[in-house]
């Protein structure tokens, strides 16, 4: 029985083990060919089926008003891209295409270019960027082959017009284009990130692993308030139309700290509308370059006074009321006779002014100039500021001083002459313009001694008086002691080689002279048509009118001086 | 009788099948409740990520809606706010200048 049974097995064997040892050859054959050989592509089409790592897009940094207003917001919205896989041909894509026409509201050329594309073979095509949550919602239901939703960010602009030149605009990837967006556009950025997710098998997600955090863009703090920027931006786009000029820039800052609290322009434009640098109108505050005219006779008085050139007591024979320069004269509105100093100031009298920048030594009014900050940029932090122009005094030939000294034959920005009229807010200290709080980069504000604190003072008792008594009369308000300067400057005619007795550029320049200054402002209006064209009848009521709004706003009361008086009456609407 | 096993080798190997089984099991449910876990964490991540993009998304249409451009067009047309009249202004010896220059 043994025997036979042993005999039995063995024979199963011999059949048996050269099948199972087949069967395992094959298998493991099969093992080498799916592990070994084909290891790369299996790896990665189970990666492409159940993992998906996501590029994290970061959102860009916010950017707020002084008071922690939102001006611009980065929020996460979706884009549709076509992706064509090696099963699906061009007509599925095409099919979809014109499912989501009507959905996305594609117009005939936007069609025609992903046409387009889809004919050459692309794979990866947007069909619209930066959709709504409605039409998002609207293609995910669609459940179109090939089509897929992307997400990114997309910037607001809550206050649409607003300070538009201060703040710029991204363009559609994001990349800060204009403004702030642009000059701090890599600390607003932030770092994109990486997630891995991993999907079963009805790609619903079941896993997200964080592979790299992305990192939020830093927000950023404007010194600007809103509320002033409305102001000041409403009164400026009023009087450039109510003049039917060509453009006007104010500037409100805060001397002490050099903070600007509003910086308007018009023409304007919509940051949520432009996306090229062409669609953004220049920012003339810092971008547009003048001659300032009376404005820069601040400069004059002070380096006279500072380097003892003058004193006050001085007086001035402007009984011409013209002054020859080789042929070229130069004129006062009227002839004034014997003027003071102070008078030459506040009539704002070229033939004084001219006698005045003569006493000065040429190297020392330039070295003034430069400490003023003119021919430099301020570094206010804002794209296509311009140094502006001043000539060394090597260049100045015969009449260039007469000329600079009342604010001719040099070009300056709004912003350089905001910062000459707060050297005198500051007590002769300069210091700096900056729009930005609290962002690494920004200098902060640090005070540079231009001209000596009696010298300053006396400047600013002048400046007082031509809004008292002198040219600047219509940017008086009851109550408040105003300091400034008005200026008027004719214009170059390039194709007549002359300045036009035409075509003005009206300026004002001030600042409420409290202790310290609350606040100083330039209003400059280009080329205002009509009667009104000098900066004291069109350039100062504006001034007025910003710095009455600022005044209420800030709540500063009226100071105890004596002066005419001004009331509203709300009520009856009667004169009382 | 060779071969048959005793009653103490077939509790043995009953008790080893069952501690088989139950550890499997309890892998099994592990890996599920992992999974499920895994769901429910992924839910509410993605619940908390969408609740703060809406906080950020309402307060910038706050601030939209707050804008002072749009209350004041807000006020204007249906409010009916307008702008002083001159005669609702006084000016006492306020003097005016043409000479400003």
């Amino acid at each position: 029985m043994k025997t036979r049974h042993s005999e039995r097995s063995l024979r199963r064997l011999k059949v048996l083990g050269p099948a199972l040892l087949a069967w395992a050859v094959i298998l493991a054959g099969r093992l080498v060919q799916l592990q070994v050989l084909g290891h790369d592509r299996f790896r990665a089409e189970v990666i492409e089926q159940n993992q998906n790592i996501r590029m994290v897009p970061p959102l860009r940094g916010t950017i707020y008003d002084r008071r922690g207003e939102i001006l611009a917001r980065s929020l996460p919205v979706q884009s549709v891209f076509l992706s064509r896989s090696d099963k699906e041909t061009p007509e599925v894509q095409r099919l979809a295409l014109e499912k989501l026409s009507g959905i996305l509201a594609l117009s005939r050329e936007e069609k025609n270019r992903i046409e387009a594309r889809i004919r050459k073979g692309e794979r990866f095509i947007y069909v619209k960027r930066k959709i709504d949550g409605a039409a998002a919602e609207a293609v995910e239901a669609l459940h179109l082959p090939g089509v897929f939703l992307q997400e990114e960010t997309k910037r607001f602009y809550t206050q649409g017009r607003l300070a538009a030149h201060v703040l710029g605009f991204v363009d559609v990837d994001e990349k800060g284009r204009h403004g702030v967006e642009k000059v701090f556009n890599e600390a607003l950025s932030g770092v994109s990130g990486q997630s891995l997710i991993l999907r079963d098998a009805h790609r619903r997600a079941y896993h997200l692993e964080v592979l790299k955090r992305a990192v939020t863009g830093r927000d950023l703090e404007l010194t600007i308030d809103q509320n002033i920027q409305y102001a000041a931006q409403k009164i400026l786009a009023r009087a450039v139309e109510s003049h039917r000029a060509a453009w006007g820039t104010v500037v409100v800052s805060h001397p002490g700290t050099g903070e600007i609290l509003a910086l308007a322009s018009t023409p304007d434009f919509d940051p949520n509308q432009a996306a090229a640098p062409s669609e953004a109108e220049p920012n003339r505050a810092v971008s547009v370059i003048f001659e300032p005219g009376s404005t820069f006779k601040i400069v004059t008085a002070a380096t006279a006074l500072d380097n003892g050139a003058v004193k006050v007591e001085d007086r001035f024979d402007c009984s011409e009321g013209a002054v020859d320069l080789s042929g070229n004269f130069v004129r006062d509105h009227k002839p004034f006779g014997i003027l003071s100093f102070p008078e030459v100031l506040s009539q704002s009298s070229n033939v004084g002014m001219i006698q005045v920048g003569r006493r000065l030594d040429r190297w020392n009014f330039y070295a003034a100039m430069k400490a003023f900050g003119f021919g430099e940029t301020s570094g206010i932090s804002l794209p296509g500021e311009v140094r502006g122009i001043i000539h060394p005094p090597a260049e100045w030939g015969t009449n260039g001083q007469a000329y600079q000294s009342i604010g001719y034959g040099v070009s300056v920005t709004a912003v350089q002459v905001l910062q000459a009229i707060n050297v005198i807010a500051n007590d002769g200290v300069l210091i700096p313009p900056r729009i930005v709080k609290g962002a690494s980069g920004t200098p902060a504000a640090g005070g540079k001694p231009v001209v000596s604190v009696p010298i300053a003072r006396e400047i600013k008792a002048i400046l007082r008086g031509v809004v008292e008594e002198g040219t600047g009369m219509t940017a008086r308000i009851h109550g408040y002691p105003i300091a400034g300067k008005t200026g008027t400057t004719q214009k170059w005619d390039a194709a007549l080689r002359r300045y036009s007795s035409a075509r003005h550029l009206a300026s004002f320049a001030g600042f409420v002279d409290t202790q310290p200054a609350a606040f100083s402002m330039v209003v400059v209006i280009d080329d205002p048509q009509g009667d009104d064209q000098y900066g004291g009848l069109v350039a100062a009521p504006v001034f007025r009118e910003i710095a009455r709004w600022l005044l209420l706003y800030r709540r500063i009361p009226p100071v105890p001086i004596a002066s005419r008086v001004l009331t509203a009456d709300l009520g009856s609407g009667g004169r009382r | 009788m060779r071969g048959r096993l005793g009653r103490k080798d077939i509790l043995l190997l009953g008790a080893a099948a069952l501690c088989a089984v139950s550890i499997l099991t309890f892998y099994l449910w592990q890996q599920t409740e992992s999974i499920r876990i895994g769901y429910e964490t992924g839910i509410l991540e993605k619940k908390m990520t969408d609740l703060v993009e809406e906080i950020k998304t309402l307060e910038t249409r706050r601030a939209a809606l707050l804008s002072q451009d749009r209350v004041e067009r807000t006020a204007r047309r249906e409010l009916g706010l307008t702008d002083i009249r001159d005669d609702q202004i006084i000016y006492h010896d306020f003097v005016f200048s043409r000479e400003g220059r």
